[in-house]
């Protein structure tokens, strides 16, 4: 019988703490290979913390992360797989779209990094803007250029915190097209989002976090506000 | 090969974008001329004074030039989130702090090398046959600067007072290096025997070492919060 294969994210009894500021409190949880999670959570429910732990920005204050099986802060290769979108797009002002996607992939992989920045930019719609100062970009031009960046390297898994915050409709709905071609190619992704009705879409399995703890793991209910209310303490 | 290929693409992409813009180059060399033509105008000196003085006033231009590009080049990654996203590559925080070093020496030296001639010039330096020793107390020096500075600036860049904190952290931790190369830069000046104050520039090196080293262990913790 072949080995199973392991969680593409596991997370045991983590905790981080900002001084006496409890930010994330014994959360634990598996994101299976392929599968689109989504964590809601007011502001301050530790989302982000948790996101940004999974990607090795922030030490967890007790408790692993494993990614794939393997402790990601004892094996920095595993960076190679995840792909991370957050509020702040990464990327230098005063370089091109071209520019910065290249810089990342060589980072990755010096191999064929032009043509890998090409195709990750051609998959959110941004071939036209390639060689644009990536100052001279719109919100949503930037969060596209971002997902790009995210996609440079061909990672396995997407870590998204928030990417939909601050975009129009338009812009909104090609990231959602972006997102489930991503997903459709096998990439597990795992999101962050204020937006019930958004973060639902594409998700999976949900997860509402409040207070740092994990309230609610498991599929998408049928009344999502509900549910989010009675974890929350939001009017039933 | 790959780790040292990786920290060039970013020492060529910070160069590249400093080229591009000019942000630190250029506010570095005009605060140093502004100090530089303050002094000339307080003091006055003559070539007698500037073997007393020059050595004093040129390390001030250079420290204070120094941290305003320190300030300058590390708000830049800030801004966009540039370091958290170098931070997400395969290459090791401490390896980012080489690169990071590598790019602030880089725009020094540039700064230091105008600073240096604009010094000459300004205070009519009887220099000689002594500028390669000049330089290389200089470049020493950039060293020392550039392995506090890089520590130092990202830690004070997440801070809301940075244009205070950085000068806070650094000038007293760079005190040493700061004696040491007054002291070999009056020797070059006044044209005393080298060999009689070499010990000054091997505590610079000492200097330099020790700093890169702790630098290079202390990074990835700083990094991280």
């Amino acid at each position: 019988m072949p080995p199973a294969e392991p969680a593409a994210l596991e997370v045991i009894d983590l905790g981080k703490s900002f001084g006496p500021a409890v930010a994330l409190a014994s959360v634990s949880c598996s994101v299976a290979p392929g599968e689109f999670v989504t964590l809601f959570g007011p502001n301050g429910a530790g989302k982000t913390t948790l996101i940004r732990i999974a990607a090795t920005l922030a030490r967890p204050t007790h408790g692993e992360v494993l990614l794939f099986g393997r402790d990601v802060r004892k094996a920095p290769e595993l960076r190679r797989r995840i792909g991370v979108v957050s509020h702040r797009s990464f990327l230098y002002g005063e370089l091109t779209a071209r520019e910065n996607l290249t810089f990342f992939g060589r980072l990755f992989d010096p191999v064929g990094a032009e043509e890998r920045a090409i195709a990750a930019a051609r998959a959110v719609g941004l071939e036209d803007r390639l060689d644009d100062s990536v100052r001279s970009f719109s919100r949503g031009l930037e969060q596209r250029c971002s997902i790009a960046r995210a996609l440079v390297h061909e990672p396995d898994m997407l870590l998204l915190d928030e990417p939909f915050a601050g975009l129009d409709p338009l812009a909104a709905s090609n990231l959602e097209t972006v997102l489930r071609g991503a997903h459709e190619s096998g990439k597990t992704i795992i999101m962050t989002s204020h937006d019930l009705a958004q973060g639902a879409l594409l998700a999976q399995r949900i997860g509402i976090l409040h207070y740092g703890s994990l309230r609610y793991w498991g599929e998408c209910p049928p009344d999502l506000q509900a549910t989010f209310n009675a974890c929350v303490g939001g009017p039933s | 090969m790959r780790t040292l290929r990786a920290i060039l693409t970013v020492v060529a992409k910070d160069m590249r974008g400093e080229l591009r813009t000019k942000e630190a180059l250029t506010s570095t060399v005009v605060f140093a001329l502004l100090v530089l033509l303050v002094f000339n105008f307080g003091f006055e000196p003559g070539t007698r004074d500037v073997r007393l003085v020059g050595a004093g006033i040129l390390w001030s231009a250079l420290l204070f030039a120094a941290v305003l590009a320190m300030n300058r080049l590390l708000l830049n990654e800030r801004e966009g989130g540039g370091l958290e996203g170098l931070m997400l590559t395969p290459l090791s925080r401490a390896d980012l702090y080489v690169a990071k070093f590598i790019t602030l020496l880089c725009i020094l030296s540039l700064a230091a090398t105008v600073t240096v001639l604009l010094f000459i010039v300004l205070y009519n330096v009887p220099i000689g046959d002594r500028l390669p020793l000049l330089a290389t107390v200089v470049f020493a020096g950039m060293i020392g600067l550039s392995a506090l500075g890089t520590t130092f600036a990202t830690i004070a860049v997440r801070t809301r007072t940075r244009e205070v904190m950085l000068p806070l952290l650094l000038i007293p931790l760079s005190v040493p290096l700061l004696i040491a190369c007054v002291e070999s830069t009056s020797a070059i000046l006044a044209a005393r025997d080298f060999a009689d104050e070499a010990h000054w520039l091997r505590l610079i090196v000492a200097f330099d070492i020790v700093f890169l080293a702790l630098g290079y262990a202390t990074y990835p913790a700083i990094l991280e919060e």
